[in-house]
């Protein structure tokens, strides 16, 4: 039995909380699902280290956090190039690393991407919430106080130094980050309430991320689209990567803090294979869309999975 | 023989992990009815790959794992399903009855509601305390329900300039629409009164206290009341 020992968040970063895959199961009381934005990424740690892939994971926004080992460890870094290094050391991404006892991992900002995760050889000892450990603050479950990480935090985990024979991801498996991304959708519910030119320009234009972009949703800018007739839907339910298109013809596109059900036309819905991109947006990347029938686009998911079952 | 033909649903994608089973285009009784009655028999099924199932005002959402379960499968289990469990007869709504304290410093906007409607602060509240209010779905929040049937002659458009911050338990009023915050969040509602009860509790059970397919009916209470409510529920009301 080993012993149990804990890091400590000397700064927490930009935003940093903790997710697993998601809550599930309470959707129709409200509760949205949250977890990891990028779960490519995040799944990626966790087979770094040889945890189950639902494992709890740190995931890092934008600037990622300095954390003070106290026991050693196992961790893998993925995502975002946040320029971690250990006491000092360079660590490389996509692969799993040894941590000695009391030392301290920082991670800076990263210019490509957006969200980073850090998982932990045996995960973080943490009481799941309804199901799970994702954070979802609106609510306040899930994660330490059911809130992103604050200086002082500690996350218990069992020092386990050799718990798997080191690991690196193979060649162009990690997600490719860019400043420009094309994503596949399929035509959503209320697609046909949109003008067929509209409809055209959704899948010619390129969109810009606005800075209205947070875990619950993403603004783009670009050319208006108009509806045939009224904007709004009684409410209805949506998920992270529906589209949809509000009075003012600027697509909004739901991520994994989203609420359960809206009230504006649902034009389309990003496939499951594109959802970890949508993790991984900043403002001022460029968007473009591509239809996907549903067929193709659960093959294609099943292909990208086949290894993390 | 009654034609069930006009209560088949549609079937639509939402994504590729999620199929929207549709009974229309409206909030209705009728409508609802045979959501709630549709989304219950899919769960009763328990078919493995369906995630979880979500009712909203007029379509039931089937979430299911493409990794377990084709988008053919899940189509084929769903037309089935509504040819073979039309509902014979209407079921009756659980009634959940809330109290709630009326005006004062938790309702602040209750004359506001009154003076809009040419009525007294006392006729809204008999108004509002009459209904039996249908819950037609669970969304927005965490526990927050889609309520029905609210008289017109209370009606009231929302505030202006919304508040930053509304007390959880919060009554309110919006347009047409009546319903209560389950958590603190900013928000533009009319407030007409305050509840004691937690709808949402992460660390209970139930995690909710009302449910889609339930049916609400609000009753006045005073301060003295709304304290000792308040103070045997475990846990703070500080959300």
């Amino acid at each position: 039995m080993s012993d149990m020992t804990h890091v400590t968040v000397i700064d927490p970063g930009f935003s940093t909380s903790i997710q697993d895959l998601g809550r599930y199961g309470y959707r129709n009381i409200g509760m949205p699902v949250a977890g990891a934005m990028d779960s490519y990424s995040f799944k990626q740690a966790n087979w770094l280290v040889g945890n189950s892939f639902d494992t709890a994971c740190i995931e890092c926004t934008l600037v990622g956090p300095t954390l003070e080992f106290r026991g050693g460890c196992q961790i893998a870094i993925t995502g975002a190039d946040m320029r971690p290094t250990l006491d000092g050391g360079v660590v490389e991404l996509n692969r799993t690393n040894e941590v000695k006892g009391g030392s301290v991992l920082k991670l800076e900002g990263c210019t490509l991407g957006c969200r980073s995760y850090i998982a932990i050889a045996g995960g973080f000892d943490i009481e799941p919430q309804m199901g799970s450990v994702a954070t979802y603050t609106r609510a306040k479950v899930g994660g330490i106080s059911g809130v992103p990480l604050s200086k002082g935090n500690a996350l218990s985990y069992y020092v386990n130094p050799t718990a798997v024979t080191p690991r690196v991801l193979p060649q162009n498996f990690a997600i490719g980050l860019s400043n420009s991304y094309r994503l596949r959708v399929l035509r959503g519910p209320e697609f046909d309430q949109i003008t067929s030119s509209s409809l055209d320009l959704l899948f010619r234009e390129q969109y810009i991320v606005s800075t209205e972009l947070d875990r619950m949703g993403c603004r783009l800018d670009g050319v208006e689209l108009n509806h045939k007739g009224a904007a709004d839907i009684i409410s209805a339910p949506v998920q992270f990567g529906t589209i949809q298109l509000p009075a003012d013809g600027q697509p909004i596109i739901l991520l994994a803090d989203s609420q359960t059900t809206g009230g504006y036309t649902r034009i389309a819905n990003v496939a499951t294979i594109d959802l970890p991109i949508l993790g991984q947006l900043r403002a001022g990347n460029k968007i473009s869309f591509e239809n996907i029938d549903i067929e193709p686009a659960q093959k294609l998911f099943r292909e990208q999975n086949s290894h993390f079952i | 023989m009654m034609n069930n033909s006009a209560h088949y649903p549609q079937f639509t994608p939402l994504g590729d992990q999620c199929l929207l089973v549709r009974f229309g285009h409206c909030i209705s009784e009728e409508v609802n009815q045979l959501v709630i009655n549709f989304a219950r028999s899919v769960v009763d099924e328990d078919i493995e790959g369906i995630v979880e199932v979500v009712p909203a005002y007029a379509e039931v959402a089937v979430y299911y794992n493409a990794l377990y379960i084709s988008y053919s499968e899940v189509l084929t289990f769903l037309k089935k399903l509504s040819v073979t469990n039309m509902p014979e007869v209407g079921y009756q709504r659980k009634i959940v009855r809330i109290p709630v304290c009326y005006g004062g410093e938790f309702g602040p906007d209750i004359k506001h509601v009154a003076d809009h409607n040419g009525i007294t602060v006392d006729d809204v509240i008999k108004i509002h305390s009459a209904a039996v209010y249908p819950v037609y779905m669970l969304g927005f929040t965490p526990g927050f329900c889609y309520l029905g049937d609210m008289s017109d002659s209370i009606s009231c458009p929302r505030k202006e300039r919304p508040r930053l911050s509304v007390p959880a338990g919060s009554v309110g009023i919006a347009g047409g629409q009546t319903g209560i915050y389950p958590l603190e969040t900013p928000g533009g509602w009319q407030l007409i009164g305050q509840t004691p009860l937690e709808l949402f509790d992460a660390q209970r059970e139930p995690k909710v206290l009302v449910r889609a397919g339930d049916a609400i009916q609000f009753h006045a209470i005073n301060q003295a009341e709304f304290d000792e409510v308040g103070s045997t529920q475990e846990g703070g009301r500080d959300v």
